[in-house]
């Protein structure tokens, strides 16, 4: 842990931003296992989701975020939220095609190679911040279209 | 009887007002004719008027009520709320409320269409703040606290 607290991730994750969002009941931070987080989301509405976050070669890559069980982990359908219009355009919780469609996403950048060239974590302060909030606002606000856990 | 009830809010050293009042009053008539002086809603008075031990609801007597003391209290937290280049403005919550009062407030005050309300939210500090979560209590504080209603969200990925 002593190599991992002076790390940029462990700075993002002691910023006052972070600590923010805890605070606020937006997220909270489950573990994290070298370059590995498990973050819990509380939306709007209902039960909370949990994100792994892959956040190897941070701030020279995107972060890659796959919504998990809670219990074991695995990336599986049903632990993913759904929505309507403009929520699906975002978010993919079908089987087998499970990925955060964004350019901030380092999967949504593999279906969309050209979107490597925008780099979109190169604008942020606080990478992990702003990945946390585009999150957050897919599960909060009533303009995004979430309506609750995929079935 | 002579009822006290002191105003803790954040616009500087509390305000008092002195009442005189019957036993069978309810605290709902108290605090019309309470607002009326302090020109505040006399809803917003009603929602936190107690003493340090008890709030009171609107339908109980003063007999009743003064059993815990003839000084009252009614807490209340300043927001300053901007919107866009709206003139800011600063209106007083009782900080047990929920964040989601301020932002329908604050709808309401700068008149936006419900439509456009729903997807905006409430920010501390700056348009770019971080997010308040609009089912968390307001929360006391010593100063006027400023918040922006904003639209947050990324740009459409299409």
């Amino acid at each position: 842990m002593a190599e991992q607290s002076n790390d940029q991730l462990q700075k993002d994750l002691e910023s006052g931003e972070f600590r923010h969002g805890v605070e606020q009941r937006f997220w909270s931070l489950l573990d994290r296992a070298g370059d590995v987080l498990h973050v819990k989301f509380f939306p709007r509405t209902g039960e909370p989701f949990v994100m792994r976050l892959d956040c190897d070669g941070y701030k020279n890559q995107a972060i890659g975020g796959k919504f998990v069980d809670p219990d074991t982990r695995a990336c599986v359908s049903s632990a993913w939220p759904s929505g309507k219009p403009p929520f699906d355009g975002w978010v993919k919780w079908a089987p087998g095609n499970l990925f955060i469609c964004w350019p901030g996403d380092r999967y949504g950048i593999q279906h969309h190679p050209d979107w490597a060239s925008l780099q979109l974590w190169k604008r942020s302060k606080n990478q992990l911040v702003d990945y946390l909030e585009f999150i957050r606002w897919l599960l909060w606000n009533r303009g995004s279209g979430y309506t609750g856990r995929a079935a | 009887m002579k009822i006290t009830i002191d105003i803790e809010g954040s616009d500087g050293s509390p305000k008092s007002i002195a009442i005189d009042a019957d036993g069978s009053e309810t605290i709902e008539a108290i605090a019309v004719k309470a607002a009326k002086d302090l020109g505040i809603d006399p809803a917003e008075l009603m929602d936190d008027l107690g003493t340090d031990d008890v709030l009171f609801a609107k339908q109980d007597t003063v007999d009743k009520c003064i059993r815990h003391g003839h000084k009252w209290r009614h807490r209340r937290v300043c927001i300053e709320v901007h919107y866009q280049s709206e003139p800011a403005t600063r209106h007083f919550f009782n900080p047990k409320k929920h964040w989601r009062v301020v932002h329908e407030w604050a709808c309401k005050h700068f008149h936006v269409a419900e439509a456009m309300c729903q997807d905006l939210e409430l920010f501390a500090g700056s348009p770019t703040g971080p997010a308040l979560n609009e089912n968390q209590p307001i929360g006391e504080s010593a100063e006027c606290r400023v918040v922006w209603l904003a639209k947050p969200g990324p740009e459409p990925n299409g």
